[in-house]
């Protein structure tokens, strides 16, 4: 577990390191807070708005730091950083766990301060305290963190390096559009085992509706057990994959 | 205990699997025996296979056929990696770490206890003469320190065996001088070494045993004293007696032109070519000196490199 | 090897069946959650489709402003907007609310059709709001040509029923009003008296008036009052008169104006009508005023 932990801290420790991520939390905040001068064109529905641009920023700020998995994993691979450590008494599973872990919990943290920045403004601009179905809203979206950086190692593994970014970002955008799939047949059992549900994660559309915390709970497990399905998957490909 | 550090059978790798690549074999079945205690210097012309050879020591990439031992456990035995060494052709590291977090990272990854791992780190940092960097971030460094804070990695954990791909390349001469003085500390301190260079002169220096690579099978493989025991003999012709040239060229192995306007003859062991020079040193001594001769490394190198070019 | 890929195969083949199973689970309980779910757009915009409907809110709000009014040259691009809007985010209420209310006049039959897909949205917040199906009934009954009093009326009790026991006068009124009409009551005052009748006899004069219009007794006594005095003589009237007093005999009613009578009354005080005195003191005909008679002490039956 040291090695993974090891793996892990240096993958938050590249993203929190990098001044562009603060850039962008800051961003966010002023994005979600300038949705209060919106009253008038959108006849008084601000709040809503505030609500929708929140989630919806902290949806793709967790987007792009996952994504830089996808920039990373494959430098480091082509570069040979990786072969650095992977020359050291650690396994090339334990490697893609600690990256996978690392950008999950970067993900989380990244997540949370967005959120908090939001329910503060939230109480600032409303005066409404925190409402659980949004926080459960804002946590949903954070725990999707887990499947999507999953999909971004698999894809790291399996795609040229070029156009890993790119294809990530096509499958994550589907992976929450395409839930309807899951209406038909066989693909109740295929959908969410082998391809993702992302928008299972979604409670953007309702999120004045308490999902409830079981649901919550739930959703981050399913994340988690997808997430042993791709990064088996990564495990096994990285196994037979020659390291530069 | 095994009496082989690296032991390989039938080690072959071919690049180029899928079907529309044409194949490629990078090394043919190796077989390489590097015994306990020496420092063995991994010699080949450009792509003759090193690079791989040392990659699917250290379980980078996988043979095609084949198997490498490595300090007596498959090479793909992770935990045999506590007891390795190894700095990469060219390092690169994560730009945007620190020094210290960098060694500290692979401190971690090789187990060092939480209690000792500072002091190693800054005994290591102090070995490469980079103590100073300690907090400095790696994606400043020049190659050349980029060079010593490899080296810093690859001893970290005191190894049994230190792998080291073109150590040299990126150090100024002061800095060469102090990888040869720190792999000869290693050496002392019993670590087995295993490089590859393109600096011969410093194989040579550094290196008790020696194997020769291209084109992915290996040459020759031994002791340095016994492959460079190959003697010839130098005759060195005066000037002015280009006749003696004429009569010894067609045995030589090799002819120079000497500045003064004489001539430098090599001959392999020969009978009858020594019998020769020995009748006309009689007759002539003050036109030849004649002497025998020990290859260097160098030569022996391209001797052994040209003489597969012939074969090919 | 072998054994490492059988292990990892195995791994996965676990992990895709646990993950089936639980997404299968998630999505069903997700669907229960929001069951306007399934009626979102499947326009493949990564689930952003709420902020979407907002920024089309947005210039749907500004192309509005841009119109001098919504005619038949204009109306089908307005109702195209909606729908935009709409099937992006099913529960939106201002827009649905604001969108018909602007179509009422143009399209009224667009307008109502857009109120009854919200209206019948199994979405929590959207079951509760009352306004909606007011506005379908007001469109039908005032809009529509002719009007709609069934289907207004219709509406308008959907929204008394939504109203949680609070509702508005004007909603009242306005479902008594299109009942009445319904039934092709033209006079006003007939017309309510006759919904009120109709659902004051489904309480069968429960006094705890689980109807779903507030104070039903005393708006019935009322009506009748104003339909009695507007239509003296009507047999309808007079019957519906009768059967109220009767009803309502021991809640101190006077038969004839239907004006309650206070304790000690032997004559209505409106009408002077004879009616049945009460709160007597049945020795001396002495006002009670406790458990027995403040003037001669005989013990209150």
């Amino acid at each position: 577990m040291n090695e993974i932990m090891a793996i892990a801290g240096s993958t938050w420790r590249r993203i929190l390191r990098m001044k562009v991520v603060y850039f962008l939390i800051v961003c966010v905040w002023i994005l979600i807070g300038s949705a209060m001068n919106y009253d008038i064109l959108s006849l008084g529905e601000e709040k809503e708005l505030m609500i929708d641009v929140s989630l919806l920023l902290n949806t793709i700020a967790i987007a792009l730091i996952v994504i830089s998995v996808t920039f990373e994993i494959p430098r480091e691979l082509h570069e040979g950083a990786a072969a650095t450590m992977l020359t050291k008494p650690l396994g090339r599973t334990q490697y893609l766990v600690g990256k996978f872990l690392g950008s999950v919990i970067t993900a989380i943290i990244i997540g949370l301060i967005i959120a908090a920045g939001f329910f503060v403004l939230f109480y600032m601009v409303f005066g409404e305290p925190l409402i659980i179905s949004l926080l459960q809203a804002h946590l949903l979206i954070i725990a999707s963190s887990i499947p999507m950086t999953a999909i971004a190692v698999l894809f790291s593994m399996i795609l040229p390096e070029m156009i890993t970014p790119i294809i990530t970002a096509i499958a994550l955008w589907f992976s929450f559009s395409t839930s309807h799939l899951a209406k038909y047949g066989f693909m109740k059992i295929i959908y969410g085992g082998v391809l993702p549900d992302l928008d299972l994660f979604n409670f953007k559309s309702a999120a004045m509706i308490t999902a409830g915390w079981s649901y919550v709970a739930m959703a981050a497990v399913w994340g988690a057990i997808f997430s042993v399905f791709a990064l088996t998957l990564s495990s096994l490909i990285f196994r037979f994959k020659d390291i530069k | 205990m095994e009496d082989f550090v690296i032991r390989t059978e039938n080690l072959t790798k071919v690049y180029g699997h899928l079907f529309w690549k044409k194949k490629e074999a990078s090394l043919e079945k190796l077989n390489l025996q590097i015994p306990r205690g020496s420092v063995f210097g991994f010699l080949g012309p450009n792509g003759a296979g090193k690079t791989t050879t040392i990659r699917l020591l250290m379980d980078l990439i996988k043979p095609s056929e084949g198997q490498a031992w490595v300090l007596g456990q498959p090479a793909d035995n992770v935990k045999v990696k506590q007891r390795i060494g190894y700095l990469p052709d060219g390092p690169s590291f994560s730009t945007y770490l620190k020094a210290y977090e960098f060694l500290n990272i692979c401190a971690k990854l090789l187990k060092i206890p939480s209690s000792e791992r500072k002091k190693r780190i800054y005994e290591v940092l102090d070995i490469v003469k980079m103590t100073e960097h300690a907090n400095s971030k790696l994606g400043g460094f020049s190659r050349g320190m980029i060079q010593r804070i490899g080296i810093a990695q690859s001893i970290l954990n005191k190894p049994e065996l230190l792998i080291l791909d073109e150590p040299l390349v990126g150090l100024d001469p002061h800095g060469r001088q102090e990888l040869k003085d720190i792999i000869n500390e290693q050496k002392k301190a019993g670590t087995n070494v295993f490089f590859c260079s393109h600096i011969l002169s410093d194989v040579e220096k550094i290196c008790d045993h020696v194997g020769i690579l291209s084109r992915g099978k290996m040459l020759c493989c031994g002791a340095l004293t016994d492959l460079l025991s190959e003697t010839g003999y130098r005759l060195v012709i005066k000037a002015g007696h280009d006749d003696i040239m004429q009569k010894f060229m067609p045995e030589a192995s090799s002819s120079s032109k000497l500045s003064d306007g004489g001539w430098e003859l090599v001959f392999k062991e020969n009978v009858e070519v020594k019998k020769s020079i020995d009748e006309l040193k009689r007759e002539k001594p003050d036109a030849i000196t004649y002497h025998p001769s020990k290859e260097n490394l160098e030569d022996f190198f391209f001797r052994q490199i040209a003489s597969t070019d012939k074969r090919i | 090897m072998k054994k490492t890929v059988v292990n990892h195969i195995i791994i996965m083949a676990i992990a895709i069946v646990a993950g089936g199973m639980l997404a299968k689970t998630l999505h069903e309980k997700q669907i229960s959650t929001i069951p306007s779910k399934s009626a979102i757009s499947g326009v493949p915009i990564g689930g952003f489709h709420k902020f979407a409907s907002d920024v089309k809110w947005m210039l749907f709000i500004n192309y509005m402003g841009s119109l001098q009014t919504i005619n038949e040259d204009n109306k089908d691009e307005v109702v195209k907007r909606l729908e935009q809007i709409i099937d992006l985010n099913p529960n939106f209420e201002q827009a649905i609310h604001m969108g018909a209310m602007s179509l009422s006049n143009a399209s009224p039959d667009q307008a109502v059709e857009f109120l009854s897909r919200a209206i019948a949205s199994e979405d929590p917040t959207l079951k509760k709001n009352w306004k909606l199906p007011f506005l379908a009934g007001f469109i039908l009954m005032h809009y529509k040509q002719p009007a709609q009093y069934s289907e207004a009326a219709r509406y308008f009790r959907m929204a008394l029923e939504r109203s949680e026991g609070k509702p508005e006068d004007y909603v009242i009124n306005s479902y008594l009003r299109a009942r009445g009409n319904a039934n092709g009551i033209k006079d006003a005052r007939l017309a309510l008296l006759d919904s009120l009748v109709f659902e004051w006899k489904k309480t069968s004069g429960d006094l705890m008036e689980t109807t779903i219009i507030p104070n039903i007794t005393e708006r019935l006594l009322v009506a009748a009052q104003a339909a009695r005095d507007s239509h003296p003589g009507d047999e309808k009237v007079t019957a519906i008169v009768t059967e109220v007093s009767a009803t309502l005999g021991d809640k101190h009613i006077c038969s004839s104006c239907l004006h309650s009578y206070g304790p000690g009354d032997n004559f209505c005080a409106h009408c002077g009508n004879k009616v049945k005195p009460y709160g007597q003191c049945s020795a001396c005909k002495h006002v009670l005023k406790g458990n027995f008679c403040s003037n001669c002490g005989v013990k209150a039956k």
